[in-house]
């Protein structure tokens, strides 16, 4: 089934497209407080660095093929406009296609570039994947022009965490539109926890009070990291999905790119001028439920054995940044 | 004696790596507690807390809003006893908190630890009506620590509201 038109699309970035995938499991507003939060205009002077990724041609096996991808090439163009409107210094562009080893060296290139107040972000739209438990990206290099997987060239959490505690700089930005990338929140140690199910229902509840009772329910565990002080250089990572989550495209953007990027002229939602990646994850987020999911939501998918609706990730870091 | 609360918050927040920033907030809430003549050896109290995003850093950085339930115990005594008939008197009060918090508009969740330090003075007679409360305390959240000091009103609830008692009038 692969729908079309606004946001009828087929289904995206899921393993389960890649035959060979399938062996991988698939006023109270105070016055004092306006005064101080939302009252000020956001002045930021430090320096931004982007680079933006969009994994599109997977075999390089003219014309478009069962594992290519369609509108990840336009994600990739689309955030690095609007992220260089919002002033940040794109790097680096790459799309259709990318490898991994591309991706590992634009990072090592900004080594001598970012300093201590310098702000990196990166952002990949492509293939996600479950592989023996661990959720991977896939550049393009992962699947062979046979169409065989090559698994040397996955990357998982915890290769882009060391290639980005090479940098010096402190505000770390991960951004995903890909399946399965809520595993790269939960790889992130914050000392919180996700209280939605990492394979979301629309009828399940992680929004309201249920946050809470999840607190609640490993508590003893969640007040000892109270305590504990995990790296403050910890990358902010926003993804489209959970972990045992598809998401999808349209024929222009992902589904969660394209509410992320709306979110840079609509989602300032304390007003202060700027846009958040919490705002902007705010926004993705309330969009996706209630358009994709609340049309998809009985979509099943029989290749991965989960329905069509998905619900964006944020990890639990303490601080946050603006984005746009 | 039960009371009720309402606090507007200044929270400054760090996490050792980026600059402390400061955050606007509230808390409402409800106490009980015992007294035993100028002794306060306990006092519970239940609160929900809302603390908004910090001001923006020039790196762009900021410090996320929280929000949740709060539950406390603390103990304490009348330090400065009203005189002569006046209802003045100054509590001050020690304690700890445990926090279920979130960050609002996300699905994520953690605890929290408060350390407190309270002193309130009376506006009126200590039994029954309007006291002020300054609330002090220092947050443990992952990956950060908070300090918010508060000044707010609290409303003594009398135990027999425009019950005839004994005594000179």
């Amino acid at each position: 089934m692969r729908r079309r038109g606004s946001y009828g699309s087929g289904p995206r970035r899921t393993a389960a497209r890649a035959g060979f995938f399938r062996g991988a499991s698939g006023a109270a507003a105070l016055v004092l407080s306006l005064a101080l939060s939302s009252s000020c205009s956001v002045e930021i002077t430090a320096d931004r660095y982007a680079l933006v990724y969009g994994a599109q041609d997977y075999d390089n096996l003219p014309p478009a093929t069962t594992n290519d991808l369609s509108a990840t090439a336009y994600d990739a163009q689309d955030m690095a406009a609007a992220l260089s409107a919002a002033g940040w210094t794109v790097q680096q562009v790459r799309q259709p296609t990318v490898d991994k080893a591309q991706i590992q060296a634009d990072i090592a290139a900004l080594v001598g570039v970012v300093d201590s107040d310098s702000s990196v972000l990166v952002y990949f739209s492509g293939h996600g994947t479950d592989y023996l438990g661990t959720t991977y990206i896939l550049p393009t290099d992962a699947i062979s022009d046979s169409g065989a997987a090559q698994i040397a060239n996955f990357i998982a959490p915890l290769d882009v965490l060391s290639w980005l505690n090479t940098l010096p700089c402190r505000n770390r930005v991960v951004i995903l539109d890909t399946c399965y990338s809520g595993g790269f929140v939960a790889a992130d140690d914050t000392g919180t926890v996700d209280a939605a199910s990492q394979n979301y229902g629309v009828y399940d509840d992680g929004t309201g009070a249920s946050t809470l009772f999840e607190a609640l329910g490993s508590y003893s565990d969640l007040l000892a990291a109270a305590f504990d002080s995990y790296d403050p250089y910890t990358p902010m990572v926003v993804t489209a999905a959970g972990a045992k989550e598809l998401s999808y495209e349209s024929s222009d953007n992902g589904v969660f790119t394209k509410y992320f990027l709306e979110s840079a002229s609509k989602g300032d939602l304390d007003g202060n001028g700027g846009v958040t990646l919490q705002e902007a994850y705010r926004y993705a987020r309330g969009k996706v439920d209630a358009y994709w999911n609340s049309t998809y939501y009985a979509y099943y998918e029989s290749s991965t054995g989960t329905y069509a609706d998905f619900l964006p990730r944020i990890s639990g870091n303490a601080r946050d940044i603006v984005i746009f | 004696m039960l009371d009720l609360r309402a606090v507007p918050l200044l929270v400054l927040s760090g996490d050792g790596l980026a600059p402390v920033l400061a955050h606007g907030g509230f808390e409402a809430g409800a106490g009980a507690e015992l007294r035993i003549g100028r002794w306060i050896p306990g006092r519970l109290q239940l609160g929900y807390f809302h603390v908004f995003p910090s001001a923006v850093s020039p790196a762009g950085d900021l410090y996320r809003s929280f929000a949740g339930w709060e539950l406390g115990l603390a103990a304490g005594a009348r330090a400065v006893e009203g005189r002569d008939g006046l209802p003045f008197g100054l509590d001050m009060l020690a304690g700890f908190s445990l926090g279920a918090d979130r960050y609002p508009g996300t699905t994520v969740a953690f605890a929290s630890f408060s350390a407190d330090f309270t002193v309130r003075a009376d506006l009126s007679d200590p039994a029954g009506g309007w006291r002020i409360t300054l609330p002090l305390s220092y947050v443990f959240r992952p990956g950060a620590r908070s300090f918010a000091a508060g000044l707010g009103a609290e409303w003594v609830i009398p135990r027999r509201m425009g019950a005839a008692k004994g005594g000179p009038r």
